[in-house]
């Protein structure tokens, strides 16, 4: 699969495409993420999440339109050199959290100074999805499947017209009704849902940084 | 509270999240807020909730990305890619060539009865979900009532949207009789293709089940029959329901490419 046919399939909307392109994608840049991370203080759980958080920033930035596909750069190094800087600045973040306790390799944390600025602001601007989002995606998932249209609906803005042809009902009085009930059970899930950790900050990664 | 209050209180909020109020509306919304700690934090959930719905296409492709990732890590541990014993040369030559021996023969093994069958699924797979059927008779003729609804799901099947594709024939067929009449066979025979474009096997089994032989092309049946069979593994019977289609003229051999021997 060539550069050009992984990013044609990361667009795609079928997600047969978009899975063979992210399974040819991650191919490439695991085992370089893994051993970076292990080399600095991570395990190789916290590498597979950095290469799999690197393959979201591509996505991310080139649905902004801010990656731009070149020539002398193979996606594969664009994406193994996203993932450096994102576990810098993973290292930074856990730094400044701990006080600057991690010690080992940490200390001598590298500076990766030849990477471009596309890359770096990529980094910069990429939010990790927070622990209560998670849980309120886990919750989103568990409503019924009519809930769900309604508020991806809600969020691509559709026509009202088409919004009560989808929920089968003739006025807006009902989607209203709909959409409030909906919501009141996607919050009711919210809550029963147990509270999740922003990224694998596992005990592993203390075990395996002790080893 | 019943529910019209509750439901207001609840619009209020969300105006209040996205940023809808007037800047009194805000102000007077800021101050309830102080002084009432359930209202703070039914607010901070709504941002969580806000927040999720605008992030919802983002946390689908890491769901993906994250299926695949674990995928290749049950294959790489089941293959034995990843932390393995290394037996030391100089230790035990003997025992290394051994299971070296071993390992090419289960290796060999492995390509053929496993690796195979794999790539043949994939195709199936890659075939059902691009194939159009071509000789699926209509129905008795045409109703331009129709016509938005047929749009909307070749749109929907261009798009690779599967899962709305199934949804929307599966209304269409069930609430509305005079489509089903005209366009029942071709959507069927379609869903078919759809299902087994997604590897999901026993429920295109199932919409199979719906379609009686002989009707509406028993072509396009043959191949769906030899799709199924290609992706449960039972190659004879898949070449032979595949060979069958070809001679039917509903599709051409060279479409069926690593498909037939």
């Amino acid at each position: 699969m060539t550069d050009h046919e992984i990013i044609d399939g990361l667009r795609s909307a079928n997600q047969l495409l978009q899975s063979r392109a992210v399974d040819v994608l991650l191919k490439q840049v695991k085992e370089p993420l893994i051993h970076y991370v292990k080399q600095n203080s991570g395990t190789r759980a916290e590498g597979l999440d950095i290469a799999s958080e690197a393959v979201v920033v591509l996505w991310k930035s080139d649905g902004e339109g801010k990656f731009q596909l070149r020539a002398d750069v193979k996606l594969s190094t664009w994406c193994v050199s996203v993932g450096r800087n994102l576990w810098l600045k993973e290292l930074r973040r856990r730094k400044t959290w701990s006080g600057d306790n991690l010690g080992g390799d940490a200390r001598n944390e590298p500076a990766d100074g030849t990477t471009p600025e596309e890359i770096i602001i990529a980094v910069e601007d990429h939010d990790l999805v927070s622990g209560e989002i998670r849980r309120a995606w886990r919750a989103f998932k568990k409503l019924s499947a009519g809930c769900q249209q309604l508020f991806q609906a809600d969020l691509e803005a559709r026509p009202e017209e088409e919004i009560m042809r989808l929920l089968e009902v003739t006025n807006m009085g009902s989607v209203k009704v709909k959409r409030h009930r909906c919501k009141e059970k996607w919050i009711g899930l919210y809550k029963q849902e147990p509270i999740s950790m922003p990224i694998r900050e596992t005990e592993a990664a203390t075990d395996e940084r002790g080893s | 509270m019943n529910e019209g209050a509750e439901h207001m209180r609840r619009e209020r909020i969300e105006a209040f999240v996205t940023g809808r109020l007037t800047e009194v509306e805000r102000s007077a919304f800021e101050a309830e807020m102080r002084a009432d700690e359930t209202l703070r934090a039914e607010v901070e959930i709504e941002r969580v909730l806000q927040s999720t719905l605008q992030r919802a296409p983002e946390l689908r492709f890491r769901e993906l990305v994250q299926q695949v990732s674990e995928a290749q890590e049950k294959v790489s541990t089941r293959d034995g890619g990843v932390g393995g014993t290394v037996i030391p040369i100089e230790r035990g030559r003997w025992m290394w060539w051994a299971a070296a021996s071993v390992f090419l023969l289960l290796g060999a093994g492995v390509l053929t009865w496993y690796i195979m069958p794999q790539d043949r699924s994939a195709l199936a797979m890659r075939f059902a979900e691009e194939h159009v059927p071509r000789r699926v008779r209509g129905g008795h003729g045409t109703d331009p009532r129709h016509d938005s609804s047929l749009v909307r799901l070749w749109q929907l099947r261009a798009n690779g949207d599967a899962a709305g594709y199934l949804s929307a024939t599966e209304r269409l067929l069930r609430t509305d009789s005079s489509f089903q009449a005209l366009h029942g066979d071709v959507v069927r025979t379609e869903r078919m293709m759809v299902l087994l474009g997604m590897g999901n096997v026993s429920e295109a089994l199932e919409e199979r089940a719906r379609v009686p032989d002989g009707s509406p092309s028993p072509c396009e049946l043959d191949l769906v029959d030899g799709l199924i069979a290609t992706l449960q593994g039972r190659e004879e019977v898949a070449v032979q329901a595949l060979q069958q289609a070809v001679r039917g003229g509903c599709v051409r051999a060279e479409e069926l490419d690593g498909l037939l021997p």
